[in-house]
């Protein structure tokens, strides 16, 4: 039985509630400036993890439109939009059936 | 200081007035901007039951929004109402546990979503900035109920997948 939003397909509220909760994350990941003035950023792996690779930008969001493809739903439109710019209408095969 | 501070310079007045009443006649007294832009928003937020947990956890948002947007800000802007609007958070309110959530926000969504075209995206139609925007503001409450309710945040997961 579908529960979650991942279960669900809503990849749109999915991946907004994950960018939210990686934005708090990332705040609370700086530490303190070390002697030689840097500032380390330990990078937390949040939780959960399909979730947040679904908003990996590398080779324009390929992880979240390979997911998009393979399992559709509510889609997380800027991928898309992004997704068009660069290739024009071949970025709607799997978004509009 | 009345625009820069209405409100001390309100306090002033009045305290002038009361020491020297003659001076005060000669000083305007001006009735806006006073506190309206924080005021009516609070007054409309408390109109619903809320249990006094769920008071507690929109206040402590409101208060960092506040701070945010009104004093570490280069200038503290008197006339922009205060936006006291928490609408993922009612849903969480509502919802009896994080499937419900799930339920809850994927119903709205299917409706909103519902009739997009390929259109919406090539023209950027207010439809497709509208699910944008939507997915900004969700982002950014869902940031801020983070930051002021921590606690909240296994909820929040549980939500988005199962872990």
């Amino acid at each position: 039985m579908e529960q979650t939003l991942y279960e669900l397909k809503n990849y749109h509220s999915a991946t907004a509630m994950m960018e939210g909760l990686q934005a708090y994350c990332i705040g609370q990941a700086l530490v303190p400036k070390q002697a030689d003035g840097q500032r380390m950023l330990e990078l937390p792996t949040v939780q959960p993890q399909h979730v947040a690779a679904l908003l990996d930008s590398s080779d324009t969001y390929a992880v979240y439109l390979h997911r998009m493809q393979e399992a559709p739903g509510i889609p997380f439109l800027y991928p898309h939009i992004l997704q068009y710019k660069l290739i024009g209408e071949g970025a709607f095969t799997y978004l509009f059936r | 200081m009345r625009s820069r501070s209405p409100f001390a310079h309100r306090v002033l007045v009045r305290a002038l007035a009361e020491c020297r009443p003659a001076l005060a006649a000669e000083l305007a007294f001006t009735v806006k901007p006073g506190f309206d832009f924080i005021a009516g928003p609070l007054q409309h937020l408390f109109q619903h039951n809320q249990s006094l947990s769920e008071i507690l956890k929109i206040l402590s948002i409101l208060a960092n929004r506040f701070r945010q947007n009104y004093v570490h800000v280069a200038r503290m802007n008197w006339t922009q109402p205060f936006e006291t609007r928490l609408p993922f958070l009612e849903d969480v309110f509502l919802s009896t546990d994080t499937h419900d959530l799930a339920r809850i926000l994927t119903s709205t969504d299917q409706a909103s979503f519902v009739g997009l075209t390929r259109q919406d995206i090539v023209n950027g139609s207010p439809r497709a900035k509208k699910l944008q925007e939507n997915w900004q503001s969700l982002s950014m409450e869902v940031y801020e109920c983070c930051s002021a309710v921590p606690e909240i945040i296994p909820y929040f997961q549980e939500t988005m997948e199962v872990s």
